[in-house]
């Protein structure tokens, strides 16, 4: 093939049997008659090369595929996207620094460690499922590592006495309150993320209509995970329902259980909490 | 403590072993003692460092501004004149640029040689008198050739411990001018260190505070902070527009402009802000006035310029601008000491800055830290500035944690709720309607959609609670509220409650379960019977 520019300023790219692409008109031909055979050209060409590459894919060799792997596995990285990437089963683990433990230790056994830092990760579930015990249990796990954490309440609905009881040293949270709406919610949590040095962000959206938080399209969720990709920061949202399914965070779902209570006697019963039973959902 | 001065750290400070009462032959260990704290204090670089410049009572000044004040004022900013041929400068932090205080003395004597300075003595000790005393007992010509000074060389103490006592610095006590030096040589008194080894209850008993005043002297503690004279740089600077701005983009780099400067001055006088003042000369001749109260001694320019805009924005002025005056409070540098074990916090800049974004964005009452106050009333906290402390302990692996565990049963009903779970709270409780069947509740009706409602499954109560009725009615309750309540609604948001917020408080609360599976807190208001729902345990 070899390339050549007209004085038109029209570009085009002789092919190997005479055909042009992009050719210039020529009098001594129709137009139409050469466009038609450069399509046809055109095509057919496709056809070959994709069938070369899909033979090619689909019968590699161990060697051709590790070199495909690595090769695909490079160009993802260089566009930050080697999250989405199954792990392989040889892989290594994340290092102890780069979790965030919970404070449950049963979650953090399922979680591998605790949530994954420099990652979105969502703990989701019903009212009086426990997601905000869970998320408070996880701050106060931070505070008590000695991190600064944030929470950024979308419907004021935190209650530090209560947050308080379960741990959670107050001075070392940055509390965002009544935000009013998701977005000022959301702008408020990145501009938390892009400050930095938080060990936990959590973005409560819990009270909010699951109808308003549907409305951001899905590259809002990414833009937040890119913020914080690589960081110390640990993100989490409370909500009702996944809403980012960022690729490199976890989601924590909680079911409903019942709550606890003690006594018996009308007179004599107390309420003694609920027990979350988390699951942790893979991304992927 | 003076604003602008500081306290100098006292002998007893640095030499906590030392008694009050020494024996004569003790003089020399005193010495001793003072020396090596001296030196441990130097080379850790906590001590604060005064030098005093004394030059001869017959040299004339021939020059303005004064050599003597001038190099003293190139080496610190922090300068006091004593007298007419001392002068006494805070070189506390020229250990990291020079050296060891034999260095800082050398240096000093070497600016003083190139400013023409000829008999002068240069001291340093770590209290105002100490250097004024040991500066008078120094030969002359020291900054000429044949320094000795007194921090290296322990002769120098031993000499300050045989000076006779009318060297003790005049005026640094107006009280003694009348000195019992009479009395004194009656006693056999004739040297400060004579003087330092009587005891101090004995002198003040026969000699009141005058002479207790002077034994003080004669050990070297300073009767007086060291504060440094009015002359002290102001950090100030001024641009008259040549058109007026309106937009805070175009004022950015005016600031920009400013702060730049004013910052590298900062940087030289090794000083940071504590507060900026801003002055806007607006087009109807108002002046558009604001301080900014840093957290930390900061002179990063953008980040000052941010904190400006940021400021602008939620508070803009009322016209175009037409002059920018910004005027930086100065205050000592921060020092910081990072750990490689503990994790890293926010730096003081970047907090600042996001709050002032956050501020900016959901008001300056929605952001901070959440503070517990001491009282029954539900719900009450304070908001207060977000200033996390570094951790003391080290970074370990998180101990498992108790919380997750199996309540122990023992947790009975508190205002904070029970412990097993954490109350999403309502601020300002929404009515509900609640159906009651022996004295207990049955269903809740919501108000509006999206609240808990349904038949109650199970219920715990009720439990009484009240106080706050000795408090005056609450401002913000009484009569209609209006738009113009903005400034009220903030401040009883600052302190944890809702706009429609009661200082007193008589209610019966309730923790519900639904048949939605939902557990909440409603309450009946005792003096209006009405229910509402407190929130939900989640």
């Amino acid at each position: 093939m070899m390339g050549w520019t007209g004085v038109d300023g029209v570009c085009g790219a002789a092919l190997d049997n005479g055909h042009y692409i992009n050719s210039p008109p020529r009098r001594s031909r129709g137009c139409g008659d050469r466009r038609a055979e450069n399509r046809s050209y055109i095509r057919g060409l496709q056809r070959r090369l994709i069938r070369r590459g899909v033979e090619h894919i689909l019968a590699p060799t161990g060697e051709e595929k590790a070199k495909m792997r690595a090769a695909l596995e490079s160009l993802l990285h260089a566009r930050k996207l080697d999250v989405t990437l199954t792990p392989t089963p040889g892989a290594l683990a994340p290092l102890p620094e780069r979790l965030a433990p919970t404070g449950c230790p049963d979650l953090d056994a399922a979680l591998g460690g605790g949530l994954r830092r420099g990652h979105l990760s969502e703990i989701t579930g019903a009212a009086s499922s426990g997601r905000s015990r869970l998320a408070a249990q996880a701050m106060a796990a931070a505070t008590a590592r000695g991190e600064a954490v944030a929470i950024v309440d979308a419907c004021d609905t935190f209650d530090p006495a209560s947050a308080a009881a379960q741990g959670l040293v107050l001075s070392r949270v940055l509390w965002v309150r009544e935000t009013g709406d998701a977005p000022r919610a959301l702008k408020a949590c990145a501009l938390i993320l892009q400050a930095g040095g938080f060990g936990l962000v959590v973005l409560d959206l819990a009270d909010l209509p699951p109808v308003a938080l549907r409305r951001f399209p899905c590259a809002t969720w990414m833009r937040v995970a890119r913020i914080i990709e690589g960081r110390e920061t640990a993100a989490v949202i409370v909500g009702r329902e996944r809403i980012a399914r960022s690729a490199g965070g976890v989601t924590i779902a909680l079911d409903a259980t019942p709550a606890r209570w003690q006594g018996t006697a009308h007179r004599a019963r107390l309420f003694d909490g609920v027990e979350p039973a988390p699951r942790v959902v893979r991304a992927r | 403590m003076d604003k602008r001065g500081s306290v100098s750290p006292s002998y007893d400070d640095l030499t906590p072993g030392i008694p009050d009462a020494l024996s004569s032959e003790s003089v020399s260990q005193l010495a001793l003692f003072l020396h090596e704290d001296l030196k441990r204090k130097a080379s850790e670089g906590h001590a604060v460092l005064y030098a005093c410049l004394c030059r001869s009572p017959t040299h004339q000044i021939t020059k303005s501004p004064d050599p003597l004040l001038a190099v003293a004022r190139d080496f610190s900013p922090r300068v006091m004149v004593v007298s007419d041929v001392e002068v006494l400068l805070d070189v506390s932090g020229l250990g990291r640029l020079i050296g060891e205080p034999p260095a800082v003395a050398a240096e000093l004597g070497r600016a003083l040689q190139k400013a023409g300075m000829g008999e002068v003595r240069v001291a340093i000790a770590p209290t105002q008198t100490a250097a004024r005393l040991m500066a008078r007992q120094l030969p002359l010509d020291c900054a000429r050739g044949r320094p000795d000074y007194p921090i290296t060389p322990l002769p120098n103490i031993f000499v300050t411990a045989l000076q006779p006592l009318e060297t003790l610095p005049p005026g640094m006590n107006h009280r003694d001018r009348a000195r019992p030096y009479e009395t004194f040589e009656r006693w056999g008194i004739v040297t400060l260190g004579d003087l330092v080894a009587l005891p101090a209850a004995a002198l003040s008993s026969r000699l009141g505070r005058r002479g207790v005043a002077l034994q003080r002297l004669a050990r070297g503690l300073d009767p007086t902070p060291f504060v440094p004279d009015g002359e002290t740089p102001r950090y100030i600077g001024r641009l008259e527009l040549e058109w007026p701005l309106e937009a805070l983009e175009p004022l950015s780099f005016v600031f920009a402009r400013l702060l730049e400067p004013l910052s590298t001055a900062l940087e030289r006088a090794d000083r940071g802000a504590i507060a900026v003042r801003l002055d806007l000369r607006l087009t109807d001749r108002q002046v558009h006035a604001r301080v900014l109260p840093l957290p930390a001694p900061m002179r990063d320019p953008r980040v000052l310029r941010t904190l400006l805009l940021l400021d602008l924005e939620s508070h803009p002025p009322s016209a175009a601008v037409d002059v920018v005056s910004i005027e930086l409070d100065p205050a000592p540098a921060r020092i910081t000491q990072f750990s490689l074990l503990a994790r890293a916090l926010p730096s003081p800049e970047t907090l600042s800055t996001l709050t002032a974004r956050l501020s900016a964005l959901v008001g300056a009452s929605r952001v901070g830290s959440a503070a517990l106050l001491d009282t029954h009333q539900p719900g009450a906290f304070e908001m207060t500035r977000f200033a996390p402390a570094p951790a003391p302990a080290p970074l370990a692996p998180s101990a498992p944690s108790a919380l997750l565990a199996p309540s122990n049963g023992a947790g009975a009903h508190s205002a904070d709720g029970a412990k097993g779970a954490l109350l999403r709270r309502q601020r300002t409780p929404p009515a509900i309607r609640v159906s009651v069947e022996h004295g207990r509740p049955v269903y809740l009706a919501a108000a509006r959609r999206g609240m808990p409602q349904g038949a109650v499954t199970q219920a715990a109560g009720p439990w009484r609670t009240s106080g706050g009725w000795w408090a005056r009615p609450d401002p913000c309750r009484a009569g209609g509220r209006g738009p113009g309540h903005r400034a009220e609604d903030d401040a009883c948001r600052a302190q944890g409650h809702g706009p429609g917020h009661r200082a007193e408080w008589n209610r019966d609360e309730w923790d519900v379960a639904l048949t939605s599976g939902v557990v909440c807190r409603i309450f009946q208001d005792r003096v209006t019977d009405r229910w509402f729902l407190e929130g939900t345990y989640d």
